[in-house]
């Protein structure tokens, strides 16, 4: 949910948007803003299931340190979504355990 | 007392480091001094009623009423959400406690700093609780209750390590088996040996282990460091 | 490889004020920060600060950051955002990492600004999507705008939970409970009165002990504690609520510090292991720790520490003589030691003087050959 309007921050304006896809649904992004914020935006909050049991995951820290919101972007696993901006066209999907390619260095 | 013209009410007790509504006042009305922790003190003859200090402090602690001998007074309250209250609106008025007073009816909107947001709500209420009220209750979207009463639950292992998935029950089993620091927990189990560096978990197991072997976290060794803080791949390592 | 004679490492309130103090000095420096926006904390507080005018109080967060970040510019310091300090090898070398690649900074003076880390707590479902650090939670509703959830419950009344709630509210959303384990509100009461006024209970002396729901948290159960904190299970109640934010104190992220091989020393006080400083916040000959590394306060306190910091960079590096460094550092000081008084600030106060303390009796037992 997007907070068009606040009573500190103002109205929410002049936003260029970018669309992106998750797991093949297309969602409007705000360039600038960060894939995790697009996808909450959304109504979106669970961003992986875990390596070993597979438990859903979502945003814990949102500044990059906790790796837990971590997803795959255009075919790369593991991209820190709270602090990776969204681009034209980005394909996120998901991620299941280590990811498509299973491993950290891709 | 003072009669038909509006005083600052300030409800600020604790001894804060703090002083916006000292220097704000354009009429030296308030006193706090060389010590900012010292409590704000009024002066009421010099207070004009102008509700800049109300608008400037960031405890939204200060007020305004005004004392007119009948039955209705009127009341000066920031408020900062959304939707404001326009002119003509019936609000609740709240205490300290956010017990509901009443109603009153919204006289007058003002923004005493034109560059801040702040808004002052200015109300008309019974006499009977001019001295109470201090906020206007917010309009809430939904009601909120408890909903069921639980009689026994059973704790489950709770997840320790997020990146490595590390529960509860695996450092008290490696506590048990000696481990004194996170560092060797983390030798045991991999926890703190994820993505994040144990940037989430080491702080949880130095608690753990202060409570199952009664060595405080102070008096544990921070986990060591060696670079890399954070995770790099091992190209960007190499690349130069 | 980059040559410079000041990088601060971190581009928080302590960073930047670092930046500016000895910017205006003369001193080239570089700040790094790991994240894609400048400003640490700040950006998220959209509340006006205490402190007094010299500590721009009564200024919104954002707002102070938007000015330090104008003075940055002014001065002609370099912030390079996406870049993250990985390493200090020697006392003047630094490894960063931006965009996929990893560089060498020789710096003739460093400032580690690198700020704390919230801290976790953990309980059975403390891992479902939506439950979350308030830090998140703030950087969501007031940096990027968008709303975590409807109907929050908050962990910890300290004020980064009392002004985390009130910000919620004021973007829309509900805080349904406020829980603390302890028998008191931690923050101030001001804070903690504009969440009463609203209506939102406060559960004193209560802890959660589980978040529920399949694939995201759909509510707590949450039960009173003992003096010894253990839960009593049989009053435990059930809240609904689709976010859970933590805000239980914050830890220093001291890992360069440790690689810089200072010393460390625990003040509960000021959250957790520190590194020693001297009382010009140096950590060793070349480095200096200001603001939450050097002990989590606030960041009036971090822009003053990240003041001295950046004075003595530039003394130590010939732009400033020393009786006009003097001079400023005297000022610095009056302003820290006024924020760090009465009820609240004096237990830092006492804390940050244990720093230094123990610090000079380290270099003591060194120069002795003691260590
Ligand atoms: C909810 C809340 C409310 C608060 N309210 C107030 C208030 O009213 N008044 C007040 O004075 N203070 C307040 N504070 C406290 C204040 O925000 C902090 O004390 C202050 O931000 C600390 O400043 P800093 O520069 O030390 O660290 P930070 O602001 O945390 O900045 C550190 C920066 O360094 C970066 N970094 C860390 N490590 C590295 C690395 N290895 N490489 C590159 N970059 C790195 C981090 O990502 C971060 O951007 C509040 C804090 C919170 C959370
Ligand atoms: S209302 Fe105006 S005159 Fe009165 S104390 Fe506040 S700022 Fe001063
Ligand atoms: S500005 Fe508000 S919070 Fe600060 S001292 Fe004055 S009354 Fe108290």
């Amino acid at each position: 949910m997007r907070i068009l309007n606040h009573p500190i921050l103002g109205e929410l304006k002049d936003m260029e948007t970018v669309t992106i896809y998750c797991d093949g649904m297309e969602i409007l992004a705000i360039r600038g803003e960060p894939i995790a914020a697009a996808l909450l935006a959304a109504g979106i909050r669970t961003f992986r299931k875990t390596v070993k049991t597979g438990e859903p995951r979502g945003v814990y820290c949102g500044i990059g340190q906790c790796n837990d919101c971590i997803m795959e972007v255009n075919g790369v696993p593991n991209v820190r979504t709270c602090v990776t901006l969204v681009e034209e066209g980005m394909i996120i999907k998901t991620q299941e355990g280590l990811g498509k390619s299973g491993g950290l260095h891709d | 007392m003072v009669k038909n013209r509006y005083i600052a009410r300030i409800n600020c007790l604790q001894p804060i480091p703090c002083n916006p509504c000292e220097t704000s006042c354009p009429f030296g009305a308030i006193y706090i001094g060389e010590d900012i922790t010292n409590r704000p003190i009024l002066d009421l003859e010099k207070c004009k009623g102008c509700g800049i200090c109300v608008a400037a402090c960031p405890g939204i602690a200060i007020t305004m009423a005004m004392i007119t001998g009948d039955a209705k007074d009127f009341v000066s309250i920031p408020y900062e959400y959304l939707p404001l209250p326009l002119v003509g609106d019936t609000v609740v008025l709240v205490d300290t406690n956010g017990v509901d007073l009443g109603e009153g009816l919204v006289e007058k909107l003002n923004r005493p700093n034109k560059k801040d947001p702040t808004t002052l709500v200015y109300v008309s209420v019974d006499n009977t609780i001019t001295d109470r009220a201090v906020g206007i209750k917010r309009k809430v979207a939904s009601i909120v209750d408890v909903i069921e009463v639980v009689n026994r639950i059973e704790i489950v292992d709770p997840i320790i390590c997020r990146c490595e998935e590390i529960r509860e029950s695996e450092i008290i089993e490696g506590i048990k088996k000696g481990d004194r620091t996170v560092e060797a927990i983390k030798r045991r189990t991999r926890s703190g040996m994820g993505l994040c560096q144990g940037k989430t978990c080491n702080r949880l197991i130095a608690g753990i282990i202060a409570r199952e072997s009664g060595i405080s976290v102070g008096e544990q060794a921070p986990s060591s460091k060696r670079p890399p803080v954070g995770v790099i791949s091992i190209r960007e390592m190499s690349e130069e | 490889m980059i040559n410079t004679e000041l990088l601060i490492i971190g581009g928080g309130p302590a960073g930047l004020a670092a930046a500016i103090a000895a910017g205006k000095y003369g001193v080239k420096a570089i700040v790094v920060d790991e994240n894609p926006l400048p400003g640490g904390q700040l950006f998220k507080q959209i509340h006006k600060f205490f402190g007094s005018k010299e500590h721009k109080a009564g200024t919104r967060g954002n707002i102070i950051g938007q000015q330090l970040l104008i003075e940055v510019e002014k001065v002609g310091a370099q912030v390079m955002l996406n870049t993250r300090a990985f390493g200090i090898f020697d006392d003047n070398i630094v490894g960063i990492v931006s965009g996929g690649k990893s560089e060498k900074v020789v710096a003739k003076k460093i400032i580690l600004a690198t700020g704390a880390s919230e801290n976790a707590l953990a309980f059975k479902g403390s891992t479902l999507p939506g439950v979350m650090t308030a830090g998140a939670a703030q950087t969501f509703i007031n940096v990027h705008r968008v709303l975590p959830g409807r109907r929050v419950i908050m962990i910890g009344t300290g004020n980064v939970g009392l002004i985390t709630s009130y910000q919620l509210m004021q973007a829309g959303a509900e805080v349904v409970a406020v829980v603390e384990a302890a028998p008191n509100v931690g923050g101030y009461d001001v804070h903690a009165n504009k969440l009463r006024r609203a209506g939102v209970p406060i559960y004193l002396g209560h802890i959660v002990i589980e978040a529920f729901g399949d694939s995201e948290v759909c509510g707590a159960v949450i039960a009173p504690v003992d003096e010894k904190f253990q839960p009593d299970l049989t009053r435990s109640f059930t809240i609904e609520c689709d976010t859970i934010c933590f805000a239980v104190g914050l830890t220093p992220r001291i890992e360069l510090a440790q690689m810089a091989e200072a010393s460390t020393t625990f003040i509960g006080a000021l959250g957790g292991h520190l590194p020693l400083h001297d009382n010009r916040l140096k950590i060793g000959k070349n480095i200096f720790a200001a603001g939450d590394i050097a002990g989590v306060e606030e960041a009036s306190t971090a822009m003053e520490e990240g003041r001295l910091a950046g004075v003595v960079a530039a003394m130590d590096l010939g732009k400033l003589s020393e009786d006009d460094g003097n001079v400023e550092i005297e000022l610095i000081n009056e302003r820290l030691s006024k924020l760090r008084s009465g009820q609240f600030g004096l237990k830092r106060a006492v804390a940050k003087l244990e720093i230094i303390k123990q610090y000079d009796e380290l270099l003591g037992r060194i120069n002795n050959g003691e260590e």
